[in-house]
């Protein structure tokens, strides 16, 4: 059966439907909670948060952009949740590193469908941590910038601290769970009713 | 399990309550601009005063903000702390000036500029505080779908707004579920017994069953939705958004005003550049 | 819509189900019915020509499920609506009319009819659809005396004069069996009360756990069943009273600690369920504890044999239906050899072909090993049928705790506890005969009609 190639384009838009908006919405709300109730802090804003998986799964099933989404909107309600206020230089950043790391799709891991090899994870790997360098060592100090102006050195430091963090989130948390969610939508796949001639049963 | 506030699903009576979402997102943010950009205590301390004003004129309740306070002024403390350490003249390199009032050592003297510097920026954060707290306890999550709608977002991302705040509390209470379930089958979860390497891999065996739990609800509620038309449509309306009110037309007169005096203080900026830190004690 | 027009559509769907004073509650204060109701209501704005439900009983206790069938029906009338209920608790279902009944397996329609001619025909039975106990008791009892005269499916309009005599004959053919004996308290809750963010949700809880008891934990839900269990578990502790183990205050003990004696199976597998291979997940507990690896294989395999997933030891998680990643999660807790085992909601989604099979190994279980099993649920058949003590939670606090027999035949604690009466107590009170004893010795005969 011949699967249409989808463009570059729609691969980066990412699938658009209720499952999308829902998913994104769930994944927020999952991303906020872990990143207030679940990680050590580090250095003031920033922890070692499993939040960070979140935009990695949310992008192997949605794409890119809804990763994107979910680490940005996310990331807004952590900042509720902690009551430390709104930092959206954070968020941008936040969003970025949820868009390269929700790449997935585009060099053809399907979570869904089981794909996930070692090529993919080292593809993977290599963009987490180029993209969470791009996010937070770039993008958020940029808007930093903007935003408050004049306080590059302390934002550098914490930017430092935020990609080594983060980026090994995504890689020592990220792949084994992309590895077994991978394995346990495969294995859903393919099944055939066994009933006389296998004697190990049903339910 | 959780003290913090989180925001109500039900309007409250006050007057700030009463007022649409429309309003009190368009009050937020304009509040919120102005307050992050400037450094300027002539701007954040009575900006401080008024989001303490618009809190109290809601009546919170003190126990639920005791916790929150005091996390705040504590991992704020921390953090100048550090700025501190990390560039002692930050305070003149924004005022461009330096007074040095004493030094510590060579390498950290202690300027007045870099005092109030940290003087205004504990305003900052405190207003900006203030501010959220007024926010998430007035506002309901359908109430600032609609308000960031009346703003031409697309409803779509309104809802994801909504529907993630609306789950958090479920999300928290499977989070906890599922960190039960870890303990009964032997998970150390004290810190001091781990070692970070051993940490980073528990987290995976309490995250994997919360992610499966988590995106497992979305097929449901996706048809929930869908069963009740959602998507249809290229517009919506709002059931939870009040009538608007007198009130409601002054707040936000209030509110573009707010902005206005945040655009000014961008553009006066790019055309000249002022430091960005006022200090009066030359 | 403008809200304008919104205000009285709304007003108007609430008041049709019923909950016309509540638009202002929270969807999480609200118990299963009534958010039932709501969500109901949210699709009944315009004409509506089919109700199609979706095992609408499924998550409600039973006096919730019989309001919940009685609005079905009301809107059927009221609305002259075509209505179609996809369910396996027929008997609940029937609490009101229906015209036909469907029975679907494997994706075929194997039999279709009025209640009437499905129940006098037996086909549930063939598939794994549990028959309204009444019909069972006027079938299997006494099949020599004729059906009355009626449909079968309403029970309160049959005439069951006929079986007085042969269902009064069928009380006196056994003794009860005398109650084992005891032995030593495993675990003493005293005058325990538990509150959460204020608000009271157990209060002086007193309640004592023998070895090798089955026992069942009921109520309607919210009255603080599941709090029973996770404070048991260690997972909350007392505010006010203590909870002793084997004559010593828990508290030195940490869950992992209690987890090795009281087993908590939850109801939702899949919030246990970390590991991608069946044996790795039995496995995980006793590596989390670093058993040496002679004696966590051997638990590993016994869990797996007494579980009856030994042959599918090497399967993925993902490739399991429900019932079997249930059954993992049974292997899971009985690796760590606990002394008692809980077992919240076992029966919530499945079918009662499955629910029997896996009842039936876990009272082997029990009775093999001296465990003691605690059920919380409210399903009244699987106390009935498995369990020799009940104790019934009501708002907080414990209002019955005894044999299983006499407590759920008692009809002002049944009301109180938010649970019906089987309709074989209702046929033995119609009959005049002894409700408890007739309840106990049926589900012995029935076993035994099992068993073959």
């Amino acid at each position: 059966m011949a699967v249409k190639k989808k463009s570059i384009g729609t691969l980066l838009l990412g699938e658009w439907n209720t499952q999308t908006i829902v998913g994104v919405a769930l994944g927020a709300a999952l991303f906020g909670v872990l990143m207030v109730y679940g990680g050590i802090p580090v250095f003031t804003n920033t922890k070692l948060s499993s939040a960070y998986i979140v935009p990695v799964i949310v992008g192997a099933l949605f794409g890119p952009l809804p990763a994107a989404l979910a680490a940005f909107i996310g990331n807004v309600f952590a900042d509720l949740l902690g009551g430390w206020g709104f930092w959206f230089d954070w968020s941008i950043g936040n969003a970025v590193a949820g868009f390269v790391v929700g790449l997935l799709p585009l060099y053809g891991a399907n979570i869904k469908a089981g794909v996930f090899g070692v090529k993919h994870a080292i593809i993977y790997t290599v963009l987490a941590i180029l993209g969470t360098a791009l996010a937070f060592g770039v993008v958020t100090p940029l808007f930093t910038l903007m935003f408050f102006g004049g306080e590059l050195t302390i934002t550098y430091l914490q930017a430092q601290a935020a990609v080594i963090s983060d980026a090994s989130v995504f890689v020592v948390v990220g792949l084994p769970i992309l590895f077994a969610l991978a394995a346990r939508y495969k294995s859903q796949q393919g099944l055939k009713m066994e009933d006389a001639d296998d004697t190990q049963g049903k339910a | 399990m959780d003290n913090r506030f989180i925001i109500p699903l039900i309007p409250g009576r006050e007057r700030l309550q009463r007022l649409t979402g429309a309003t009190k997102v368009r009050l937020f943010t304009a509040t919120l601009f102005v307050l992050m950009v400037s450094f300027d205590l002539r701007i954040l301390i009575p900006g401080l005063v008024l989001q303490c004003v618009l809190l109290a004129s809601i009546h919170p309740s003190l126990h639920k903000l005791r916790f929150i306070i005091v996390f705040i002024i504590i991992t704020n403390a921390i953090n100048i702390l550090l700025f501190f350490l990390a560039d002692p003249l930050i305070g003149s390199k924004l005022a461009g000036s330096t007074t040095v009032l004493f030094s510590l050592s060579s390498h950290f003297p202690f300027t007045g500029e870099t005092l109030w510097y940290f003087f205004a920026r504990l305003s900052k954060i405190a207003s900006v505080f203030v501010a959220s707290l007024w926010f998430a306890l007035s506002i309901t999550p359908s109430q600032l779908a609609s308000g960031l709608y009346s703003l031409k977002f697309p409803y779509k991302v309104c809802t994801m707004i909504s529907l993630g705040l609306r789950y958090i509390p479920d999300i928290l209470r499977d989070y906890e579920n599922t960190k039960a379930a870890m303990q009964m089958r032997g998970l150390e979860l004290d810190p001091k017994k781990t070692s970070l390497g051993a940490r980073l891999k528990q987290t995976t065996l309490i995250l994997f069953p919360l992610v499966i739990i988590t995106f497992e609800k979305v097929g449901v509620i996706a048809n929930a939705m869908e069963l009740r038309g959602y998507g249809q449509g290229k517009k919506r309306s709002y059931y939870c958004e009040p009538e608007t009110t007198r009130d409601d037309i002054v707040v936000q007169i209030l509110a573009a005003a707010l902005f206005l005096v945040f655009a000014v203080y961008i553009v006066t900026g790019w055309i000249s550049p002022h430091p960005d830190l006022w200090y009066p004690f030359r | 819509m403008p809200r304008k027009e919104m205000l009285p559509l709304v007003a108007q769907a609430a008041a049709l189900v019923g909950m016309d004073g509540m638009l202002n509650r929270l969807p999480y204060e609200l118990s299963g019915g009534q958010k039932q109701k709501v969500a109901l209501a949210g699709v009944l704005h315009g004409r509506v020509d089919i109700l199609l439900f979706d095992e609408p009983l499924a998550s409600l206790d039973p006096k919730a499920g019989m309001d919940a069938m009685e609005m079905i029906d009301n809107l059927r009338r009221d609305l002259e609506v075509t209505t179609l209920i996809i369910e396996h608790r027929l008997e609940d279902v029937l609490y009101r009319p229906v015209d036909r009944i469907i029975v679907l397996n494997a994706g075929r329609v194997v039999a279709e009819g009025s209640p009437d001619d499905i129940l006098k025909s037996r086909v549930l039975k063939q598939y794994g659809i549990r028959e309204p106990l009444y019909v069972s008791a006027l079938m299997d009892i006494a099949p020599d005396i004729p059906l009355p005269e009626g449909p079968l499916d309403q029970p309160g309009a049959l005439n069951l004069s006929a079986y007085r005599e042969a269902f009064t004959k069928f009380i006196q053919v056994e003794p009860p069996a005398p109650s084992p004996e005891k032995g030593e308290p495993l675990m003493a809750v005293q005058g325990v009360t538990f509150a959460y963010e204020d608000v009271p949700v157990l209060q002086n809880v007193r309640l004592t756990i023998h070895p090798g008891e089955r026992i069942a934990l009921m109520g309607e839900n919210g009255a603080g069943k599941s709090t029973l269990a996770r404070l048991l578990c260690g997972v909350e502790r007392p505010v006010q009273g203590r909870i002793l183990w084997q004559g010593k205050d828990y508290t030195t003990m940490s869950i992992a600690q209690l987890a090795q004696k009281i087993g908590y199976v939850m109801q939702n597998p899949n919030q246990m369920l970390v590991k991608d291979i069946v044996i790795q997940e039995v496995r995980l507990a006793l590596e989390l504890r670093r058993f040496p690896k002679e004696e966590t294989e051997r638990r590993v395999r016994q869990a797996l044999t007494l579980t009856g997933l030994y042959p599918m030891r090497n399967w993925p998680i993902g490739a399991l239906s429900y019932g079997q990643k249930k059954r993992v999660t049974i292997a899971v807790m009985l690796a760590l050899e606990p002394s008692i085992l809980i077992l919240d909601e076992p029966t919530a989604g499945q079918d009662f072909a499955h629910y029997t099979e896996m009842m039936t190994f876990v009272e082997k279980l029990s009775k093999e090993n001296a465990m003691t099993v605690l059920f919380i649920t409210h399903d009244l058949h699987l106390a009935l049928e498995y369990t020799d003590r009940a104790v019934l939670l009501s708002r907080g606090q414990i209002i019955a705790d005894g044999n299983t027999f006499d407590v759920l035949c008692d009809e002002t604690l049944l009301l109180q506890a938010s649970l019906k009466k089987t309709s074989l107590m209702e046929m033995a009170q119609k009959l005049n005969i002894n409700a408890s004893a007739f309840v106990r010795r049926f589900t012995a005969f029935e076993r035994g009609l099992a068993r073959g």
